[in-house]
């Protein structure tokens, strides 16, 4: 059984990584990196927490259109080239076909981070910045709002085209950012279909903003290790709710 | 084993376009197949040919009515283990080369590690790929990826071989070694069902056919028994008549093929007649006008005939 999850799992990271998609993010990720160089002379003093800014900002943002756009289409393509056809026809149960994808994809994605992460470190040596581990937190925390980011992907693209699910994982994932707010919003508001509503949709939206440690690492300001405990396991409670879910829809297809 | 493949009122409906039309691509279909046949599943474009073998492996579920292959439910997971499977014109993972490709296969279909090399390189011997192991199969011809394609179907040894058109894009020299190797199965005791529109394979490999119309079974059968010795007409090559003659025995023969522009009497006549008297017939006029009988051939009933009957039967019913 996990002979079969991992296959799949393996194979999809060689598709990705394979892909001209993959390839320009990364490159693209690595320009923009080195570009903070150029803000140098700009800021006066501030120039480390700056260039730390840009840095953890472009792991985030480039593994997220990374987790979109592969995301987006992995189940969706597999279906449209009829590939999935001699794979679902085997002796492999559905759900762990996409357990697999999901993995798979995770894997592309811990592979990108640590490359990006890499070259962040890198252009901090040259540029003679004091460079310390405490700034992990913010990457360690990127990689398990990934989990939640690729498993809506993947919800959708059991579904729906390539672009949709891309577009609607982005708008779930901007959103994700402001759902706390709801619950600011659900306490000022007296009306009680109101309340509700935006205490399903607090409830049931992702719930992203404590991925976001940036500012926290970058100031070198504490971190509660709790409360970063308990967004990881939220992370893997979420994700597994969402791949359930597709799992179901998964396996009511006709191929 | 006794049935190793039987549906009974198996039937799939879809439902398509913008008003959600229903199609009915199967209706109550029943098909056996027993253990060690080879099994012809013929009929026209657009019959249900592939829309049944969807359901037999699992990838898409019946509207009503079951499917059962190898004594279990066709969606049932263990049972695949035993099943190979070749879809219509089968795509792979372009990115992949054929080792790697059916090394992806062995792995999903649960084949021991130990046995996953030897299995790949045994099915790569067997369609001929060694050479084109290492080529990305993006750069396959449509031959070769239907080639990889019976690869990965036949990889572990599967006990029954369900195939969707498996002669599709293969060469004179491909469709004789793949028939070879279904022959072959066959002597390993293995079943096989496949689909296909060449009927002159199925005449020299398939122990049963049936023939599916508009989603219905509309004949089925062992193929020594529907093509009994059966003789159906008798085919004539005649030399020495004038047309007058011709124009007699146009008369009594179902068919007469002269040359249109023929200037001698010299030159051969085609004819094509039904019973042996009517071969009689032809012979007194040959003897008459002094001609020459130049070959007399009994022609027996083809796969073709049968096919072509049955659907004009069946079409004639709906009018
Ligand atoms: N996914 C689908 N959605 C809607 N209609 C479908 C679908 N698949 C098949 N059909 C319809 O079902 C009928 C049977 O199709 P099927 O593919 O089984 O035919 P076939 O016998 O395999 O034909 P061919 O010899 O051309 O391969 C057709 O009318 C087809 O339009
Ligand atoms: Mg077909």
């Amino acid at each position: 059984m996990k002979m079969k999850i991992s296959a799949i799992m393996l194979n999809t990271f060689r598709e990705a990584i394979r892909d001209k998609v993959f390839i320009a993010i990364i490159i693209f990720s690595i320009i923009v990196m080195g570009s903070a160089r150029v803000i140098k002379p700009l800021t006066l003093g501030e120039e480390a927490k700056v260039i730390k800014d840009i840095g953890l900002n472009s792991i985030t943002l480039f593994s997220v259109l990374i987790a979109i756009l592969i995301g987006g289409r992995l189940v969706y393509k597999e279906i449209e080239k009829r590939t999935i056809f001699l794979i679902l026809s085997r002796p492999i149960y559905r759900w762990q076909f996409i357990v697999g994808k999901f993995f798979g994809l995770m894997l592309v994605l811990f592979e990108s981070i640590l490359i990006m992460t890499g070259i962040f470190y890198l252009m901090m040596l040259v540029l003679g910045i004091q460079a310390n581990f405490y700034l992990l937190w913010a990457v360690v925390l990127t990689f398990f709002e990934l989990a939640i980011v690729t498993s809506i992907a993947i919800f959708f693209s059991t579904f729906s085209t390539p672009i949709t699910s891309s577009v609607f994982t982005f708008a779930l994932y901007f959103i994700g950012h402001l759902t706390r707010d709801l619950k600011t919003l659900a306490a000022i508001s007296k009306s009680p279909p109101a309340t509700l509503i935006s205490d399903v949709l607090y409830y049931v939206l992702p719930n992203l903003s404590n991925f976001n440690v940036k500012a926290q690492v970058v100031h070198n300001a504490l971190l509660d290790y709790r409360v970063i405990l308990l967004t990881i396991l939220y992370s893997i409670v979420y994700s597994a709710f969402v791949l359930f879910i597709s799992c179901l829809i998964f396996r009511k297809k006709d191929f | 084993m006794g049935r190793i493949i039987y549906t009974e009122n198996l039937s799939k409906s879809y439902r398509t376009g913008f008003r959600l039309q229903r199609i009915q691509a199967i209706e109550n279909l029943n098909i056996e197949v027993e253990a060690q046949e080879i099994y012809g599943f013929l009929g026209p474009n657009g019959a249900g040919k592939t829309t049944t073998i969807k359901i037999l492996v699992g990838l898409a579920k019946p509207t009503s009515g079951r499917a059962v292959v190898l004594g279990k439910p066709s969606t049932n997971i263990d049972v695949k283990k035993s099943i190979g499977f070749l879809p219509e014109s089968p795509y792979f993972y372009e990115y992949l080369n054929a080792k790697e490709y059916l090394s992806l296969c062995a792995q999903v279909s649960g084949i021991e590690k130990e046995r996953q090399k030897k299995q790949i390189e045994k099915m790569l011997n067997l369609v001929r790929l060694e050479r084109f192991e290492k080529l990305p199969i993006k750069g396959y011809s449509r031959g070769m990826l239907q080639r990889l394609g019976i690869a990965q179907a036949l990889i572990g040894d599967p006990e029954l071989v369900i195939l969707d058109e498996p002669m599709g894009g293969l060469d004179p020299i491909g469709r004789r070694e793949f028939r070879d190797i279904i022959l072959n199965l066959k002597t390993q005791g293995k079943t096989v069902f496949f689909s296909t529109h060449i009927l002159a394979d199925v005449e020299l490999i398939c122990s049963r056919v049936g023939i599916i119309l508009n989603g219905k079974l509309i004949s089925s059968g062992r193929l020594d028994e529907i093509l009994s010795s059966e003789i159906v007409s008798f085919e004539m090559a005649v030399k020495g008549l004038d047309r007058k003659m011709v124009k007699v025995i146009e008369r009594l023969a179902n068919k007469v093929i002269a040359s249109p522009t023929r200037t001698s009497s010299e030159e051969e006549v085609f004819v094509e007649v039904t019973t042996e008297e009517d071969v009689d017939r032809v012979m007194a006029i040959i003897r008459e006008v002094n001609g020459k009988l130049l070959s007399l051939q009994p022609r027996r009933k083809t796969l073709e005939d049968h096919f072509m009957s049955e659907i004009e039967k069946e079409r004639l019913k709906q009018i």
